[in-house]
Parts: C-alpha cells; structure tokens; sequence
C-alpha cells in the first residue's frame, strides 16, 4: 500500500486518535478508526467508491481534499451519531431517478455537523433522513442542472427534528432547500438561488423558523404547504418570475407568522390558498405583479402594517367574500386623505382592483395591461367605488409607509452577502 | 422628391402644433422619468400617454395637416414634376417630421435617463405607430373630401384602434373563456397596431409574467429575433398598406 | 402652341367636357369666358395636369400630355387661392420652388416691382391675401414658361399691383407667349385678352379673336359683347 498512514502513538483511552488521510486511504482509514477519533483527509481527489461512516468520527479536509464520485453511486452515508464534517470537497454523484443519490446523506443519525464543505454537481448534495439534532452550516452547494427531472434538492431532509440548516448557499439545484416532515427546525441566514423548481419546499413540517434567507431567481420563492405554527421572518425574496410563479406560496397553513419579509420584482409575491389564522404583517411588497393574491378559500387572516409599493395589483382574489382583516398598511395606490393628521387616512381602501377581479376571472384579459381600457376601467372604479361590491376592505390605510422602499434594496443587499 | 421633401419636411417641423406636441411628450417623459419611484413605474406611466397620444396626434394633426396643404399640393403638382415623386416626398416629409417630433419627445429622454431594453422598445413602437397613423392619415385624406368629416373619421380610427377594438377583444375573450384562446388572442393582438405595441413593451416591462399562459405563447413567439422580425414587419406592413393605398388613388385623383 | 381634341371629362353623372376642341397659338392671350360649371377650370386643371381627362388628347408643344410631366416646365400656373406652406419663410419658399423648376436665371423683375423682397424673413403663414397674391404672381413669371395659366389673377390686388401685373402679362405676350386667364373681371380682359374662348355645358361654343368680336357686334367693350352673346345664345 502507498498510502502512507500517520499514527500518533498517544494514550488511546483519554485522546482521540489523529489520523492522516490520502487518496486511495479513506476507507482502510476509516476501518482503523475508532469513535472520537479525527481523520484529516489531505489535498488530493479521493475516488473510493461509496464511503458509509458508521463510528462517530470527525473527517476535516485539509488544503483541497476532493471526493470524487464520478458520476457514479453516492459519496459518503453518515450512520452514526455525533459525525462532524468540515472542508470537504463533494462532487459528481450519479444520477438516479428511482433512488436519491446524495454526496452525503445522513441517516438516522444524531447531533451530525456538516460545515464548510463545499458540493458540486451531486444529484442531492446534503440528505437527512430521520435525523435529529443536526446541523448544517456554511456550506455551498453549486449545481448546474438544467431539467427538473434530472436534478436533486440541495438540502434536502425527511422525518427529522431538530436541525438547524444556517449560513448556506445554494444554487442551481431542483429544489434549494426541501422540507418534509421536519418539526422544531432553523433555517437560517441561507441563499438560494437559481434552483429549477423552488427555493425552498416546506411540506408537513410543523414548529419551523425560516429566517433571514435570500431567495432570488428560483422557478419559484417558496412553496410552504400543509404545516403548522411556521414562522417567516425577515426573509428577500427577489425575482420569481413566470407564468405561474410566487415568492411564497401558502397552501393549507395555519397559525403561522409571516413578518418582515421583502418581495422585490416577484411575478406574485404572496399566493394564499387554504389557510387559515395567519398573520401577515409588516413585511413590503415592492414592483411585483401580484402583492398579494388571496383566495376565498383563506379566512382569519391578518394583514397588517404592511407597505405596497409599485406592485401592478396590489391584491388580487378569486371570490366575493374574503373572511380576512386588513388593517394599517400602506399603500401607494390610496389617494385618501387625513384630516385628523393622526397619519391614517380617513377614507377605507379597497386594495382589489376591478380589473385585477378580470384577470382573477379570465386570466387572458391580462393583455390589457397598461391599455387605455385599464386606465378607464381604473378611472371608472375611482370614481363610483360603491359600483364594485367587494369586503375586502383596509380600513385603516395609513399615510406614510411603515419602512419604505429602500427598506427592499438595504436589506437584499445585506442578506445576499450573509453581513 | 427630395425637394418636395424639404418643402414640406421645413413647414411640418416649425408648424405649432408638432412642436407642441413634441414639447408637451418631452414635458410627459421628464416627468415621468423623472419622478417616479422606478424606471418600471416611469415605463408603465409613459406607455399610457404614448399609446393614446402617439395615435391621437397623428391621425388629426396629419388629417388636419393634409387638408389645409391641399392648394399647395395642387400647386406642386402643376410643377414639372411626376405625382408619384409628390406623394412619396409629402409622405416621408410627413412620416419624418413626426416620428423625429416623437425622438425628440420621448426618445431623448428615455436615452438620457435609461437605456434599458424596455425603454428602447418603448422608443421604437412609438416610431413604428407614429408612421401606421400617419399613413393612415393618407388615406382618410384620400377617401374623404371634406375637412371636418376627415377629422371626425380620424377621432373614429382613434377612438377604435385604443378602445373599441380592446373592448371587442375583451368581449371575446371572455365569450371564449373556456376554449384555448391564446392563438387567436395573439392574431387579433398583432392586427391592431396599438395592442401589437403595447405588448411588446409589455414584454420587456417586469410584470410582462403576469400574462400568465397567454404571456407564455407571446413571449416564446416574440422573444426570438424571428417573432420581433414579424412583429415588426407587421406594423410596417400596417403603415405600408394604407400609404400604398392612398398614393395610388394620388396617382389618378383630380385635384 | 396648345392643341385640344376631342377633350372629354365626366364627374359622376355630369359630363362638364363635352368634346373640346381648341388651337391655341403663341403670342396670344386667351379669356376663357362662360358660366359657372361651364367647364373653364377642369379644361385649364386638364392642361396643367392636375385632372385626368377621360377621352380626347392635348397636345402642348407638338408632344402628347398624356401621362407625361415634363412638359410642365413650360407652364407657369397662378392658382386663385394660394396657399404657401405656413411656417416657412418667404425667402425658402421661393428658394425652394426655383429649385424645383431648375431653371438657372429666373426672372425676378416682379420680386423687385412687388416688393415681395421685403416679406422675405416673413412666414407665408404671416402674409396677408394680397402679399399671397403677390408672392403668386411673382413665382408665376420667375420661370421663363411658354405657357401661362393664369386663375384670377388681379383678385385681392391692390390697383397698383394689377397695373403692375398687367404690364407684365402683356410683355410676356409679346414675347411670344400664349396666356390663359380666367376672370371674372371683365374690364382687366378688355386690356389683355386678344382671344375669347367660350365654354356652355361643356362644349366650346365658340373661340374667335377679340377683334372679330368686336367688329361681329359693333361693341367695343367685352362685357356689351357678352350681354348680347348669351342674349343670342339663349335664343
């Protein structure tokens, strides 16, 4: 054997062992070990086939250790409590459509730590399955699929608790970040962008923050759906464009929270289906097409102390009566005023326009925006505001924005570069 | 040709009523430009006034225009020179002076404040639908006698291309809610010189998603060079026809 | 100079030529005399080009019109009612219009005679009837044509001015040219008229010189002879 093995002879009961890996010594290394031990992988490319660590081990790379899985299986499985992986390289799994090749998967395991490696072209970069206690911080993660059919989630985790997922960036992958059944989670503080189908995909995990993330450029922002008590704060969400494209969408959640959030150049920004006791407050919608579409499936919802900026329809929905409050926001649109000077207007706001109600209806009709008929229709619905029967009504629009509109651009600025 | 050209090139740039025109876009185009929160806004603002006004000052001033140049241009024509070369001259002359009263007015603004691809888009419909209407103009002119009925069919034409035929769209969009509806949709867009504009700015403006499945069709036909090839012969073609038209009845009217 | 066959000219159902036949020589002055609709402006409009006949030929020159505009370089038209184009200077009008005929040394008597030098830094949009009129006369005459279409032209002209133009239609008649006047003022064509054609419903009903007329009917002036013309004619 060439590769060369470093022993440090030391009283094996109370220190780890530490162990120097090169190329073609990862696995025989690896056999050696024992729990608590530290293996430090050195610069080189590592093709070893699929690698399953089973002993709760610490793998850091040193200069840039490469483990190549040349297109081939997986790379690495985590089974085992306590592992914790730092600066390693991860490229080329396979590509399979039956099962989920992952760079590294964890499985089963507790108190993982994967931080600061780096993933390239894996079908799924980091998988969790029945994890707990995990956490996944600093990583990069750079796909470059094209297809839908054909790529993995970045991070991508199943039946888990208690993970913390922070500081990442993501790119070019299916879906960036993917949730399912994952209850008591963090994410925080990542970037995901330019992923084919979402962001971030969130389905039956209930007791979840997702804070302070930049999504920009994915086929769509977030799909957040049929989960409980989620929290969504202060999070950017900029340029999801499409046809059917949203910054968030809300199907069949409820008691949730989503609070000073940025929507910057979203084809929709809030799409709201099925939910129910959400509180929507504080966040500012700026130029997109749709701020807020809320269908007359939602009720007991709260929109509050929001800003409206710049958007082509401020809030758009399909039915006649919408069982929703809103109350405080700002929009841009209210030509209101305020006697009293106590900054809201005295005058309520209907936030659905007559012709964002056409579109609703006839989604063709859109053609016509920006067309002398638009700006007669919206003319017509100033001046005779009674004609039109809608509840959806803010009672309290106020005067002056809650955080304005460079409020957007600061806080894109600062979350994309992780400051 | 070249000095029918200058003839009537010199008169329409001075005439008041183009200045002001230009004057009046430029003051609309700094305003908008200039104080709107965004340039999508700025955009979005600017095309409302040039879809309307574009047409509008076209067709009636170059109604008006052509009436009250007819002792003139009877006059010319007993000058040695071939009625073929008078219409093209008058008709260039006409055509130049308002699409350069349009450059001046919302081209050099949008140029100096952006130069995003929406904007330009902006600029060249603009240019394109100021020589459909103004062809247009020839042709009224050739086909009504009478000055003040000339004017009002000028208001017609206006009044049909920005409302009525939207409205008529609108309609059978709706009665047709249930069928597939984007192909024809995109024919009877593209045969309406104004719609057909508007779209293409619609396109490049951020919001251009909001079309949904109808904006989908257009953008896969429009977003290759190809699509705008055809978008853009088909608002020459608009301009062509109704000019060719009119200059062959010029060919053998009485004056 | 000018030979008519057989002109014939219908708007819708009004047949206003009938089958005109006419030979007008150089170095005349013709009146073209007869009613209201009796045809005299669509057979000048036919001649200058600007009305296409339906049947007959005109013949200016010894060369066929038909289809052709060259030959307008020898015919100089003074419209009734001219109208320049309204912001543009008198100067450039002018300039503009020499340009068009081409013609190398234009005859600028009328410019200096009329004054019409001084409205020059002027807009013809600014100028009065008169002025117009003026500035009409003046571009009719700058071109040396053979030929001249004269509509009106001492109306809106102050006395002096028709004295003026007057002159000048009688030296460019001695110089060989042939003149065509419409008029309505018959006193203006008792001084420059040397022939009378006259036009009923679209036919000539007759053209002679003003010298046979007058002998014919003993009268000396132009408007007696009419009276008693279409006193005979209606006859």
């Amino acid at each position: 054997m060439a590769a060369s093995i470093l022993f440090f002879l030391a009283p094996a009961l109370i220190w780890a062992a530490q162990w120097e890996c090169r190329p073609g010594g990862l696995r025989k290394t690896l056999e050696r070990a024992d729990n608590g031990d530290t293996l430090w992988l050195n610069e080189g490319i590592y093709r070893e086939g699929p690698v399953v660590i089973q002993k709760n081990v610490v793998l850091l790379g040193r200069g840039n250790a490469v483990l190549d899985g040349q297109y081939g299986g997986e790379i690495m499985t985590v089974a085992a409590d306590g592992v914790i992986i730092r600066r390693l390289v991860l490229q080329n799994t396979g590509t399979a459509h039956l099962e989920d090749r992952a760079g590294l998967k964890v499985v089963g395991a507790e108190g993982v730590h994967i931080s600061d490696c780096l993933f390239i072209q894996c079908y799924f970069a980091v998988y969790l399955a029945k994890a707990r206690r995990c956490t996944i911080e600093r990583n990069v993660v750079e796909g470059r699929f094209r297809e839908e059919f054909n790529a993995g989630n970045g991070i991508h985790a199943w039946k888990s608790e208690a993970l913390r997922i922070t500081d990442n960036r993501i790119n070019g992958q299916r879906d960036g970040i993917y949730f399912e059944f994952v209850t008591d989670s963090e994410i925080r503080g990542n970037v995901s962008s330019n992923n084919i189908r979402y962001g971030l995909h969130f389905m039956f995990s209930h007791d979840d923050v997702y804070a302070d993330n930049h999504f920009e450029g994915n086929g769509a922002g977030c799909a957040v759906m049929y989960s409980k008590r989620v929290q969504m704060l202060g999070n950017v969400f900029v340029q999801h464009h499409g046809p059917s494209s949203y910054a968030i969408l809300l199907k069949d959640m409820s008691d949730g929270a989503i609070s000073g959030n940025c929507f910057l150049h979203n084809t929709s920004a809030l799409f709201v289906e099925g939910s129910s006791r959400m509180l929507i407050t504080d966040n500012v919608f700026d130029n997109n097409g749709w701020a807020l579409r809320i269908q007359a499936s939602c009720e007991s919802n709260k929109v509050d102390a929001n800003d409206f900026f710049n958007n082509t329809f401020d809030v758009s929905t399909n039915g006649n009566v919408v069982e929703n409050t809103f109350s405080q926001n700002y929009w841009d649109k209210y030509e209101g005023y305020d006697l009293n000077r106590d900054g809201v207007g005295d005058v309520a706001y209907r936030p659905v326009s007559l012709f964002s109600r056409l579109i609703e209806q006839t989604p063709h009709t859109a053609i016509f925006v920006g067309s002398f008929l638009h700006w007669m229709l919206d003319r017509l619905e100033k001046a005779f505001p009674e004609s039109i029967p809608h509840k959806l009504i803010d009672t309290h629009p106020v005067l002056y924005p809650h955080y304005g509109r460079n409020c957007c651009i600061e806080k894109k600025v600062r979350t994309k570069t992780g400051a | 040709m070249w000095l029918i050209f200058r003839l009537i090139f010199g008169d329409v740039v001075r005439n008041r009523t183009v200045v002001a025109y230009s004057l009046l876009l430029f003051a609309v185009s700094t305003l908008f430009l200039g104080f709107s929160p965004s340039e999508a806004k700025a955009l979005a603002g600017l095309q409302n006034v040039v879809f309307s006004v574009v047409p509008l000052t076209n067709l009636v001033f170059g109604v008006a225009y052509l009436y009250d140049s007819r002792e003139f241009v009877t006059l010319l024509a007993a000058q040695p020179i071939g009625r073929a070369n008078l219409y093209l001259g008058r008709l260039a002359a006409l055509s130049l002076a308002m699409t350069s009263a349009y450059a001046v007015g919302v081209g050099v603004p949008l140029i100096l404040w952006t130069r995003s691809e929406a904007a330009m888009t902006l600029f060249g419909v603009g240019e394109l639908m100021s020589l459909v209407f103004v062809a247009l103009s020839f042709r009224i002119h050739s086909w009504i006698r009478d000055k003040s009925m000339g004017m009002g069919a000028g208001l017609m034409f206006w009044l049909f291309f920005t409302f009525v035929y939207d409205a008529l769209v609108l309609q059978s969009v709706f009665i047709f809610r249930e069928y597939p509806f984007e192909k024809p949709l995109l024919i009877l867009v593209f045969l309406n010189p104004v719609d057909l504009a508007r779209t293409l700015v619609l396109l490049k403006l951020e919001n251009a998603a909001l079309l949904g499945l109808t904006g989908a069709l257009f953008k896969e036909f429009l977003d290759d060079s190809l699509g705008w090839l055809v978008a853009v012969g088909m608002m020459l073609v608009q301009a062509a026809v109704p000019a060719f038209w009119a200059g062959k009845r010029f060919l053998k009217a009485d004056l | 100079m000018v030979e008519i066959v057989a002109l014939k000219k219908r708007f819708g159902q009004k047949q206003v030529l009938d089958g005109i036949d006419l030979h007008l020589p150089g170095a005349a002055t013709v009146a073209f005399l007869g009613a209201n609709g009796s045809g005299k402006t669509t057979l000048i409009k036919c001649l200058l080009g600007l009305v296409r006949y339906d049947g007959g030929q005109i013949k200016v020159m010894g060369k066929d019109i038909g289809g052709q505009w060259d030959y307008r370089r020898f015919v100089g038209y003074m419209p009734q009612l001219p109208r320049y184009p309204e912001y543009m200077t008198t100067a450039r009008v002018v300039e503009l219009l020499v340009q068009l005929r081409g013609v190398e040394h234009p005859d600028e008597e009328l410019l200096d005679t009329f004054g019409v030098r001084d409205f020059f830094p002027l807009c013809t949009g600014m100028l009065s009837g008169g002025m117009t009129q003026k500035l009409s006369a003046a571009l009719t005459f700058m071109f040396n044509a053979e030929i001249y279409v004269l509509d009106e032209p001492t109306a809106g002209l102050d006395p002096w001015a028709a004295e003026i133009l007057k002159e000048k239609i009688r030296n460019e008649a001695q110089k060989g040219r042939l003149i065509l006047i419409t008029s309505h003022i018959l006193n203006d064509l008792d001084e420059l008229a040397t022939h009378v054609a006259y036009l009923l419903n679209g036919k000539i009903l007759f053209f002679s010189t003003i010298a046979e007329l007058r002998s014919q009917y003993g009268e000396e002036k132009l408007s007696k002879i009419l009276a008693r013309l279409t006193h005979v004619a209606n006859i």
